[in-house]
């Protein structure tokens, strides 16, 4: 999980800060929350540039907006919010194109021969069997983040919010607009569901702990 | 619920240590003595322990300095925050491009284009309007007739498994036998499916399927987007009950595999494995929904546990039959 900047001052006095022409206090937030809504929205769009895009848009729209911000809710949630929105609307506008399958190999196009690159499925499935050649943690790190990316919509947010910014299970429901119960079901079912993609991996990751 | 079910409700919250203390001592009791809560305990710990090696990248650092740039515009004053929002990346381009950039969105280039493209529109539709010889409101409002008839989903319907199927089932070509007000409604129904409001459809779809007027193929149309809009707002119980009364009315549905699919789901997020494992089957035989269906139907045929929580479908095909992202309900993020 990552951390968030060690500053004292809460997300809301820094944007207060900002309004009054502060920008380093902006820049402070823009350390606190770039990592964590970079991850999420690459875990989500799945694209780096897009990813990147999206990123600046998400700042950009705190900027325009900051000074219509009340306080009555959490800046993380506000936020947060916006960053879904944005993946929401790219998923709409990429619904009028035609979409990558998760069947196609990375890196290549649809269409195209099969390659040795694999398939997104194949990252989470893999296709080595664990014992027969030494796992590093790299070859862990991309199976889990594969099997993030394949997680269900519903449940790969709630366990990004959780897991990236480490946001409470009521914050997610804020941010998402369900019940906070609904929230800590989809964040158990992610867990599971990551569990039952790489059980192949439990006893290295035994062995690592 | 039983007893596992309560505790297992709280599981997550027991291992973050975010329980509080009662309900911690009550669980902690429980897991001493069932046999079936540990393991699912010992599943999330693992589920998280990989969910700790999610690898974290860095944006690029170009992101940090164009939003820092913004920032300091806006900041610095009032009258360049329009040129800060500009200058953003995708969007800034600096150098020659910058001065292109600058010139384009200068006010009298930007007023001419929207009256070249103005006249360039009615040059192109009035010639049109008059060889259709229909009034333009007619010519806009026909196609949305035509997709209130209950054969066609709208523009923003979800491109999942089941997305757009409606539109293959013949009816583009056919004029809305549905009475206006009948109609009107199952547009609106569809289209706030189609925006992921699914109050809003359930609202609108409910009149339809209520409505004594409204043709089989409406009804039809109206009944699964219902059942569905249900199911996505989180009410299975509900959704189920408008699934079987779409197989019971209309059995020859040729989308009955696909609801049976979504129906199953439903039913094993309810915890009714009998009549899930009845649908999915059936949904099984279908090519088009055979692999989603069996992928459910082995979540079904795991070891039995004793009321073991209810899961959200998906497979590793990458066939989920949980929303898609376009689906989700987008909430207002206006500040607050």
């Amino acid at each position: 999980m990552t951390a968030p900047v060690d500053d004292p001052a809460t997300d809301e006095r820094l944007l207060s800060a900002f309004l009054s022409g502060d920008t380093q206090a902006f820049e402070v937030l823009v350390l606190r929350y770039r990592s964590p809504l970079y991850n999420l929205l690459l875990r989500s769009v799945r694209d780096p540039q897009t990813a990147s895009d999206l990123l600046q848009e998400v700042f950009l729209r705190v900027i325009k907006r900051a000074d219509k911000f009340h306080g009555s809710a959490k800046f993380s949630t506000w936020i947060f919010t916006i960053a879904r929105n944005l993946t929401i609307d790219h998923a709409r506008r990429m619904q009028h194109r035609r979409h990558r399958s998760l069947d196609v190999p990375l890196g290549a196009k649809e269409g195209d021969a099969p390659s040795a690159n694999g398939t997104l499925v194949d990252r989470v499935v893999g296709t080595d069997v664990v014992g027969e050649r030494a796992v590093d943690s790299q070859e862990i790190q991309r199976r889990v983040a594969a099997a993030v990316e394949l997680l269900p919509t519903e449940q790969r947010e709630v366990f990004l919010m959780r897991q990236l910014q480490g946001l409470a299970f009521q914050d997610i429901a804020d941010v998402v607009g369900v019940p906070v119960n609904t929230v800590k079901s989809r964040m158990r079912y992610a867990l599971e569901r990551l569990q039952a993609a790489l059980a192949d991996f439990e006893d290295h990751l035994e062995g690592t702990r | 619920m039983s007893t596992c079910e309560q505790h297992q409700d709280n599981l997550l919250e027991f291992i973050l240590d975010e329980l509080p203390s009662a309900e911690r001592r009550a669980l902690s009791d429980h897991l001493s003595e069932c046999e079936v809560c540990p393991a699912v305990a010992q599943r999330l710990r693992r589920g998280l322990a990989l969910a700790a090696t999610l690898p974290i990248e860095e944006p690029p650092a170009s992101d940090t300095k164009a939003i820092m740039r913004a920032a300091r515009e806006r900041s610095g004053d009032a009258s360049t925050s329009v040129t800060a929002s500009t200058s953003m990346l995708p969007f800034a381009m600096t150098g020659r491009w910058g001065r292109v950039r600058a010139f384009l969105v200068r006010p009298q280039v930007v007023m001419a284009t929207v009256m070249l493209l103005a006249v360039a529109f009615g040059a192109w539709y009035v010639p049109r309007r008059a060889e259709l010889g229909q009034p333009p409101a007619a010519t806009m409002t026909q196609p949305l007739v035509v997709a209130s008839s209950g054969v066609s989903a709208p523009e923003e319907a979800p491109a999942g498994p089941d997305g757009g199927e409606d539109s293959a089932a013949g009816g583009a070509a056919q004029p809305a036998p549905a009475p206006p007000d009948t109609a009107a409604r199952l547009e609106r129904g569809l289209q706030a499916y189609g925006r992921s409001d699914y109050v809003a459809a359930i609202d609108e779809l409910n009149a339809v399927v209520s409505a004594p007027d409204a043709d089989e193929v409406a009804w039809t149309s109206a009944m699964h987007h219902l059942a569905r809009s249900y199911q996505q707002n989180g009410d299975c119980a509900s959704a189920t009950r408008r699934y079987e009364q779409l197989f019971r009315r209309s059995p020859s549905y040729n989308r009955s595999n696909q609801a049976m699919l979504e129906a199953g789901t439903c039913y094993r997020t309810l915890g009714n494995e009998a009549r899930a494992r009845e649908l999915l089957e059936v949904a099984a035989q279908d090519p088009a929904t055979r692999e989603a269906a069996q992928t459910e139907l082995q979540l079904l045929g795991e070891p039995p546990r004793a009321r073991r929580p209810a899961r959200q479908p998906a497979s590793r095909s990458g066939a989920p039959t949980a929303p898609t992202p376009s689906q989700r309900p987008r909430h207002s993020d206006a500040p607050y």
